[in-house]
């Protein structure tokens, strides 16, 4: 199953556990096509792909390292997300 | 009384509230039924109202939020998320709609407190302080004809946001408001 295709599951009950949408491991994918509109945040030149994991079906990106082709600055790509935030951001606490 | 006991918050993502369905309610009403849209929301929070979008359009959905719980929770609900602050990581010209819900309560410096939920909730002292950066950037990366969805408050000042947003160069159309006992919600189309 798609996991961008996939129903807004459970529409009605938006306060439902997260711990168990967490569980749901297929979702956390990106699809390829995302990196057409995504730019590096600092100068806004385009982004490469590299050492990239695809999941069992080979279409969807798992994990990998998106590069700017201008800076060189290097952005994760975690559990389907792209980390896009310029690297003085990144952390995970507040600023 | 703080903003956080205000607004029963418990988790450090900003749940779906009044706000998030005036939205959620304004731009399912208006995006055009074309899979080919291309759709932002800033700030998903949960991932509410681009999982409505998703679900009740046929337009293609992306949602970006600085907080990563944001960003997790809103992949759970199957919506594609990137991790951003507001429009910086997305290509010029990309989008046929924004739809924004910012942090908007204007908040006294000395009782911010430091957490996401701050992030999620506080607009600094006038209110203003994510609306202004937002509206100075999501030109760029608007298509042509492409418009903004942004939820205003009261509590903000309409006026001042109309005004900021036309001179960044969108005029600017109130396309649904609601009224509650401290705040009137009103949405804004913002277009060229």
């Amino acid at each position: 199953m798609s996991a961008v295709s996939r129903p807004f599951r459970e529409r009605l009950c938006p306060f439902r556990s997260r711990s168990l949408l967490l569980s749901a491991v297929s979702l956390f994918i990106m699809k390829e096509s995302l990196l057409e509109i995504l730019c590096c945040p600092l100068d806004k030149h385009d982004l490469e792909l590299e050492d990239a994991e695809y999941d069992d079906a080979g279409e969807e990106i798992v994990a990998g390292t998106l590069v700017c082709s201008e800076c060189g600055e290097r952005y994760p790509i975690e559990d389907g997300i792209p980390n896009l935030l310029p690297p003085d951001m990144r952390e995970e606490t507040p600023a | 009384m703080t903003l956080r006991e205000q607004r029963e918050i418990e988790t450090d993502v900003y749940q779906p509230a009044e706000d998030s369905q005036l939205l959620a309610e304004a731009a399912c009403a208006r995006l055009p039924a074309d899979e080919d849209q291309l759709v932002l929301e800033v700030g998903t929070g949960s991932g509410y109202v681009a999982g409505r979008i998703a679900a009740e359009t046929p337009v293609r959905v992306i949602a970006s939020d600085l907080n990563p719980h944001a960003v997790r929770e809103a992949r759970g609900e199957g919506v594609e998320t990137v991790r951003a602050d507001l429009v910086a990581p997305f290509a010029d010209g990309t989008f046929d709609a924004v739809a924004f819900n910012p942090p908007y309560l204007p908040t006294d410096p000395e009782n911010e407190w430091d957490d996401w939920m701050e992030h999620a909730l506080s607009g600094g002292e006038d209110g203003r302080a994510v609306i202004d950066p937002f509206l100075e950037n999501v030109g760029r990366v608007l298509a042509p004809d492409g418009v903004v969805y942004l939820l205003v408050s009261s509590l903000t000042g309409v006026d001042e946001v109309v005004e900021r947003a036309g001179e960044e160069g969108f005029s600017a159309v109130a396309v649904a408001d609601e009224s509650f006992p401290f705040e009137t919600l009103t949405v804004l189309k913002l277009f060229r």
